[in-house]
């Protein structure tokens, strides 16, 4: 028999629970609680949103082929595109007509192409009743109304590959919107980077001539950090660039990035207090960075408050 | 404003200060707007709409299968759990209640129950013992921007800010504490099992999680759609 939990044991095992590690008994009890206390729901929903930030403490998967990516990806597509035209079919609807010939039963839509019907035999007589006359007058209609249901169907087909492109188009511009809506928040973000109440610039050069400069954005209230740097030399393959933050008692690593053309913008995300910082730099290193730097600072610059 | 290039730039350090101390906070508006992207395509998938898949597929891939390869390492099964997941995500999103809880739990919830389902199936099968899981030790956050997989940039960085924020949140946690977590995530072990394995109480066991959880979700409170 279970045990009948109170809220305040019910509540105590809400984390054991959110990360589902209660033995069988005492999670039946749990969650036989849970079914019926708001209070106790809403805070398994808060505690299952931080337990599943776990997933993000994983490391990247540097050697998972893209062929598994694009595998899966494909099948799924397969599997999404199969359903949804076995589940998007019309199924087979029959059409079963009642009339003093006979009963015909016919797939609607073969109906109007098929010619060859179940239909009993005319009776042949010399005179016929009024009910033969109805009859007759009825398979007449019937046929006429295979022709208009056969016109109507392919009118439908023709609607239906409208509707289909249309379909097509709506979901390229749905998948553009969110492509930019994305882009544009991510935008505004930079934007907040360059632009805030807060935000200190560094300038940081170089001795040499033809000097790769760059200007560095720290924002002290969101702790983003932007960099943006051109007239940098072309990287060799397997190397980076990697941005360090300077304080009092060590060196950083803010990341690394690679130019294009030369140019590169680069965000990280860091707290640091705002007297802590005595310098940035950024030397080349190995693709994969470096724990501590390994070259000379190719530009640097001193922290402004 | 233009300053000189320091004589020193890299001043004698005492004692290197670890990347992992760093508490990082996440650009709300992004996460916002991120989690409104991801609603937006399971109601397109609730409406049948196979591209808004694709989409979700491209956008949440790299964590999925970083969880997923966590749980259960051998390719074969993560590549086929890995399917099944975003193949739930497809089939129940009707059945999605943006009340109830984000997008991102409710697809790494599948995607977690789904990998310790296998794990537990292929124990039960082989009768193997668990392989004892270490939480990767918080490092460099040039790691967060290494794009090996082909994503969205964007994407990537902010899924790179989240990782940082995640795994600094974790360092700061006591070892013990740490481990209980881990092995309850990760190895899906009950807090019974986790305590016959590390040979402590279970009220300690249970004692060690409440207080991780407890302090990861104060740390991670930026993360939150509504932190700011």
């Amino acid at each position: 028999m279970m045990h009948e939990m109170t809220h305040e044991e019910a509540f105590a095992a809400i984390d054991a629970a959110a990360l589902d590690v209660l033995d069988g008994s005492e999670r039946a009890a749990v969650f036989a609680h849970i079914e019926g206390c708001g209070t106790c729901r809403a805070e398994l929903e808060a505690v299952r949103a931080t337990v599943a930030n776990l997933a993000f403490s994983t490391a990247l998967a540097a050697d998972t082929p893209v062929a598994s990516r694009s595998r899966i990806r494909q099948r799924l597509m397969q599997r999404a595109s199969s359903e949804e035209r076995s589940s998007g079919e019309t199924p087979l609807s029959m059409n079963v007509v009642t009339h003093p010939l006979g009963t015909v039963v016919q797939p609607v839509d073969t109906a109007a192409a098929n010619g060859s019907r179940t239909v009993l035999p005319l009776r042949k007589r010399l005179g016929w009743r009024a009910a033969e006359w109805t009859a007759l007058a009825a398979g007449i209609l019937f046929a006429a109304s295979l022709g208009v249901i056969g016109a109507m169907w392919q009118e439908r087909g023709r609607l239906r590959a409208t509707i289909d492109a249309a379909s097509t188009s709506q979901r390229a511009a749905i998948a553009m919107r969110d492509s930019l809506r994305s882009r544009l928040s991510v935008q505004d973000s930079l934007l907040g980077g360059l632009t805030g109440r807060d935000v200190a610039v560094m300038t940081l050069t170089s001795a040499a001539a033809r000097a790769p400069f760059a200007r560095m954005f720290w924002d002290k209230a969101a702790n983003t950090w932007t960099l943006v740097a051109h007239d940098l030399p072309p990287l060799k393959p397997g190397r980076a660039y990697q941005l360090w933050l300077v304080t009092r008692t060590g060196k950083i690593s803010a990341g690394t990035f690679a130019e294009r053309n030369g140019n590169a913008v680069m965000r990280a995300t860091y707290a640091l207090p705002a007297d802590e910082l005595r310098a940035i730099a950024v030397t080349e290193e190995p693709a994969a960075g470096s724990p501590q730097p390994t070259s000379a600072p190719l530009i640097a610059a001193t922290a402004t408050q | 404003m233009n300053p000189p290039i320091p004589s020193e730039p890299y001043p004698s350090t005492a004692a290197d200060e670890p990347t992992s101390s760093a508490r990082a906070g996440a650009p709300a508006e992004g996460v916002r707007a991120s989690a409104e992207l991801d609603r937006e395509l399971v109601r397109r998938m609730q409406a049948g709409d196979e591209r808004a898949l694709g989409t979700f597929y491209d956008r949440w891939f790299p964590v999925v299968n970083c969880l997923v390869t966590r749980i259960l390492k051998t390719p074969a099964e993560v590549e086929d759990v890995v399917e099944e997941t975003f193949w739930q995500v497809w089939r129940q999103a009707a059945r999605f209640d943006a009340d109830r809880g984000s997008v991102q739990t409710w697809l790494l919830t599948i995607a977690r129950s789904r990998a310790l389902d296998r794990l537990r199936a292929t124990r039960r099968r082989r009768e193997e013992p668990i392989e004892q899981g270490q939480l990767d030790d918080a490092t460099n956050i040039a790691e967060s921007f290494d794009a090996r997989a082909p994503n969205d940039p964007l994407l990537d960085v902010e899924h790179a800010e989240r990782r940082q924020i995640v795994r600094a949140a974790l360092s700061e946690l006591p070892a013990e504490q740490r481990e209980a977590l881990e092995l309850g995530y990760f190895s899906g072990l009950s807090q019974s099992e986790i305590a016959q394995r590390t040979g402590q109480p279970l009220g300690t066991v249970k004692t060690r999680m409440r207080l991780a959880i407890q302090k990861l979700r104060d740390r991670l409170i930026v993360l939150r759609e509504d932190a700011r």
